[in-house]
């Protein structure tokens, strides 16, 4: 009996797809197409998987990297503000390729006067210049800046054969490097350090004109080797400034001299700390090893006041040493104050250290290091406990950049110590995305030159959640509804996130802000925490220390979620598609067991009347002319319909009828898309009795439909309103179509007019 | 690195958005522009060689006169080929961002509408001036850079 029901209701649903087909279509047939579902799978755009990446994104069985080892003697002159160079490099090759030459990475170039990144910038005159900026732009010499270098020579003392090509140098190998052996060679070199406070430079030096004194910090200082992986093979694109670096891993050696009253901190382990500090400062350097609670100044303000006048003429060296590290960079001055605090990650004890001179007073003194420690402990817990021994924060005036176990950052007070609360977010937030960036590439080595989202974007989604963590209400950057403006933009000045770093037209929202408004989509929306957070650790896990792609990247969120995620990773990181989703239309419907003529239409080619039907059930359209009175009498269609009620009576216990849900409201809900963005429906169904239901429709709801999907959704509870995406969740650039019934809402104008009027 | 200057949360690019609504009803130009604090601060400031101390307890309290004046001189509004004159509501302040509020009244109708807006340039040759309208029910977005700081909807 029911097997019947079932054939003739199938039949019925397959009767009107057939009557569908307009008969126009039948003599005007449209050409075939490719595949052009927003679901299509990513096959065609992602690398073939090999032995070196794997499917599930993961290093394949014969990943390998390159290791590069410097022993460097670096001399900074203070009085002249140059930095004078000497290093050995033993370059190891792990590939399974024989090499005839290395290329090498000469960052320090992009600041040559003949830098070719100063010639491919275009574009026309200023509306206006300042005097500063007219006489920098027209007047001034270009500063002397690029390595200048002494020599290139083996092991033996003979030249290296190397042309220099911009910022980068290739190195003729005497004899070819075999795969799996190592060469070693030397490099001398010296150059003009630059003012950072000019032009950003990521280092350089600060002036203060009151003492007299610079505070330094160095980085790109040395002739380093780029990469070379089964990607990319050598790494060839210039440091044109903004695509920063791609970098091997190693181990270092840095002798650094400095002027005897300096204080200095960097990349590594400073072996002989105890013979640069006074007893009383080495005394309680070992004081804040133990400070779980509270950071102990070691060097302090009163002290650096000190120093600012001494201007020494002797030198002090400094022997540092870092192993699996893949840069070097130092901080170095006499206005250093410096402070330091233990904090436990995992079982081991890691140190948070700030150096800053007094001009960082009182802001830094009271929150640097305690935002270091929030920042390590909460990167600890979102991807890995922290490898190094120790993060520094150090104080420079509109930096913020990021190297290995030290950074730069902004935040300064005013000259009379008070500060805004800008600037006081403005540092915490900065220190906390320059400390994460430790993970973020200097350990998740990802290539920055060639995608700049991969460390940023990423970082700065870690950041929000280090941020909230440290404060709540915090104002982190890197929401959905925080690109709204970008991706509502105009779309001859937006590139997809998947664009070549030096290629976007936006950097700030490309590279940062979107990838991470789209990684909070992920957690919040789609995958939920717990298979989000546990996917984004393994992508962390198996790319520590090693060169991660975008594909290994997707590859594993995907792989560890259990999720596909193409789709998501097609629209919001190969496009520049924005996120629009409304509600078109709403109609209410009635049940009733009189046929309707649809229905009756539907029963024609049969050759029958639709009485030779079993009795069913249809939805009215309250709106439409089939529409009686009477239907509307039907308050429960359980009971009020004789049919079903016999049906339920034949086909469950009592028990079972007493638990079927109540239904009586009948709603077909159109929405559409104007979006070409897919995106899950957040849907709030809001009862006249004031409560209220959130409705999940996963994106696929979109996959045969594009534009518009309907839903029916029945309850026993009148809707008063519907709203998508209450809680502005998915970047959806027009809100005017979210609600039903339509609101007419003030306008952010309107809203201040009447609140300006008011007061 | 963190590409931010000087300001803080999304503010890693030279940007400011205009947003210029047509209420026919009420015959009136509703414009509500927005900047990141720090940028607008520190333009007027090196302009005029004022302290302004934008959204803090010291805001100096001229800062609504300096604001008028910059925006007059930098913001020009031509509607049926006639420079209009806007009224300054006033501004307020989220985070890091200002939005100031202008409006020009008696306007019937719209034909063409030509948005010139030059603030920031001068200190930031990077700035981009976006405008949004939404005039006669149809929505435009305009960019503004250095190079080109005017541009004409005709309706």
């Amino acid at each position: 009996m029911k097997k019947i029901t079932y054939l003739l209701s199938f039949l019925l649903v397959s009767t009107f797809a057939f009557a569908q087909v307009p008969k126009s279509e039948v003599n005007n047939k449209p050409q075939g197409h490719y595949n052009i579902s927003k679901f299509k799978q990513l096959e065609q755009i992602l690398p073939t998987a090999n032995t070196y990446r794997t499917a599930s994104g993961a290093p394949g069985h014969e990943y390998y990297q390159q290791k590069v080892d410097y022993k460097m003697d670096i001399i900074l002159d203070d009085a002249n503000q140059k930095l004078y160079g000497e290093e050995t490099i033993t370059y190891h090759n792990n590939s399974p390729d024989d090499l005839e030459y290395l290329w090498v990475q000469l960052d320090q170039n992009i600041r040559a006067s003949d830098a070719i990144t100063n010639d491919i910038k275009a574009g026309g005159p200023l509306t206006s210049y300042n005097p500063q900026k007219f006489t920098e732009t027209f007047l001034e010499q270009p500063f002397d800046g690029g390595f200048k270098l002494d020599y290139i020579k083996d092991m033996e003392g003979n030249d290296l054969s190397h042309i220099v090509n911009g910022t980068m140098m290739r190195i003729d190998l005497p004899a070819v490097l075999k795969s799996g052996n190592k060469t070693s060679f030397k490099i001398k070199w010296w150059y003009n350090i630059p003012k950072h406070t000019i032009d950003r430079a990521r280092s350089g030096y600060e002036h203060f004109e009151k003492d007299g004194n610079n505070a330094y910090v160095i980085a790109q200082f040395f002739p380093r080797l780029a990469v070379y992986n089964d990607v990319e093979g050598w790494q060839n694109l210039q440091f044109f400034g903004r695509g920063e670096f791609a970098l091997e891993f190693g181990d270092y050696e840095v002798n650094i001299t400095t002027p005897a009253d300096h204080i200095l901190d960097g990349t590594g382990h400073i072996l002989n700390r105890k013979d640069m500090l006074t007893k009383k400062q080495w005394k309680r350097y070992e004081e804040a090893e133990k400070s779980f609670d509270k950071p102990v100044i070691i060097v302090t303000q009163e002290e650096a006041k000190e120093s600012e006048k001494s201007f020494s003429k002797k030198t002090k060296t400094w022997n540092l040493k870092a192993e699996n590290v893949r840069d070097f960079a130092f901080a170095s001055s006499r206005k250093f104050i410096l402070d330091a605090q233990a904090v436990k990650i995992g079982n081991k004890t890691v140190m948070a250290v700030s150096l800053y001179p007094k001009e960082g007073n009182p802001l830094w003194e009271e929150y640097s290091t305690k935002v270091v420690v929030n920042t390590l402990e909460s990167y600890s817990e979102q991807m890995f406990d922290y490898p190094y021994h120790k993060a520094i924060s150090v104080h420079a005036k509109r930096q913020g950049m990021e190297y290995p176990m030290i950074c730069w950052n902004y935040g300064r007070p005013k000259e009379d110590g008070t500060y805004s609360e800008r600037t006081r977010n403005g540092m915490i937030g900065v220190i906390t995305h320059e400390v994460g960036h430790n993970w973020f590439p200097m350990i998740i080595n990802s290539d920055e030159r060639q995608w700049g989202w991969m460390d940023e974007g990423l970082n700065t989604f870690a950041e929000l959640i280090a941020e909230q963590r440290l404060e709540k209400g915090f104002p982190s950057r890197g929401y959905p509804k925080g690109i709204v403006d970008y991706m509502s933009g105009d779309q001859s000045r937006i590139a997809p996130i998947m664009s070549k770093h030096e290629n976007v037209y936006q950097n700030g929202p490309n590279a940062y802000s979107k990838p991470s408004a789209g990684l909070y989509i992920l957690r919040e929306v789609i995958l939920g925490h717990d298979l989000f957070d546990k996917a984004f650790k393994t992508y962390a896990e198996r790319w520590k220390f090693k060169h991660p792609t975008p594909a290994d990247f997707f590859r594993t969120m995907e792989d560890a979620s259990g999720t596909d995620l193409d789709w998501f990773w097609r629209g919001w990181f190969y496009t520049t598609d924005y996120n629009d989703i409304g509600i078109k239309e709403v109609k209410k419907y009635v049940v009733t067991d009189k046929p309707t003529e649809k229905a009756k239409a539907a029963a024609k080619p049969y050759g029958v009347t639709i009485d030779s039907f079993l009795p069913a059930l249809y939805l009215v359209n309250t709106d439409s002319e089939e529409y009686t009175e009477d239907m509307a009498k039907v308050k429960d269609p359980s009971k009020d319909i004789p049919f079903l009620n016999e049906y339920l009576a034949d086909n469950f216990s009592p028990e079972e009828r007493n638990s079927l849900k109540k239904t009586k409201y009948f709603y077909e809900i159109t929405f559409e898309k104007p979006g070409g963005l897919v995106m899950p429906i957040l849907v709030d169904y809001i009862y006249a009795d004031g409560t209220k239901e959130s409705k999940y429709y996963p994106a696929e709801i979109w996959r045969f439909n594009d534009k518009e999907i309907k839903k029916v959704f029945a309850t026993d509870k009148e809707i008063k309103e519907i709203i998508i995406d209450p809680n502005q969740l998915t970047a959806d650039i027009d809100t005017s179509n979210n609600s039903w019934p339509k609101k007419k809402e003030d306008s952010q104008f309107d809203q201040f007019k009447k609140n300006t009027i008011k007061n | 690195m963190f590409i931010p200057l000087l300001a803080f949360t999304s503010h890693k690019y030279y940007i400011s958005l205009t947003k210029i609504d047509f209420v026919k009803e009420e015959k009136t130009v509703q414009v509500t522009m927005r900047f990141f604090i720090d940028d607008i601060e520190r333009t007027l400031e090196s302009r005029y060689q004022i302290k302004l101390e934008l959204a803090t307890e010291e805001e100096n309290k001229k800062a609504d006169i300096f604001l008028k004046k910059y925006i007059s001189q930098k913001f020009k509004v031509k509607i049926n080929n006639e420079f209009k004159d806007f009224k300054y509501l006033g501004k307020e302040y989220d985070n890091d961002v200002v939005f100031i509020y202008l409006e020009i009244s008696n306007i019937a109708y719209i034909t063409n509408i030509e948005i010139q807006n030059s603030m920031l340039f001068e200190e930031f040759p990077e700035q981009e001036n976006f405008i949004k309208t939404n005039i006669n029910n149809i929505k435009k977005t305009l960019i503004l850079r250095k190079e080109n700081d005017k541009e004409m909807l005709i309706f």
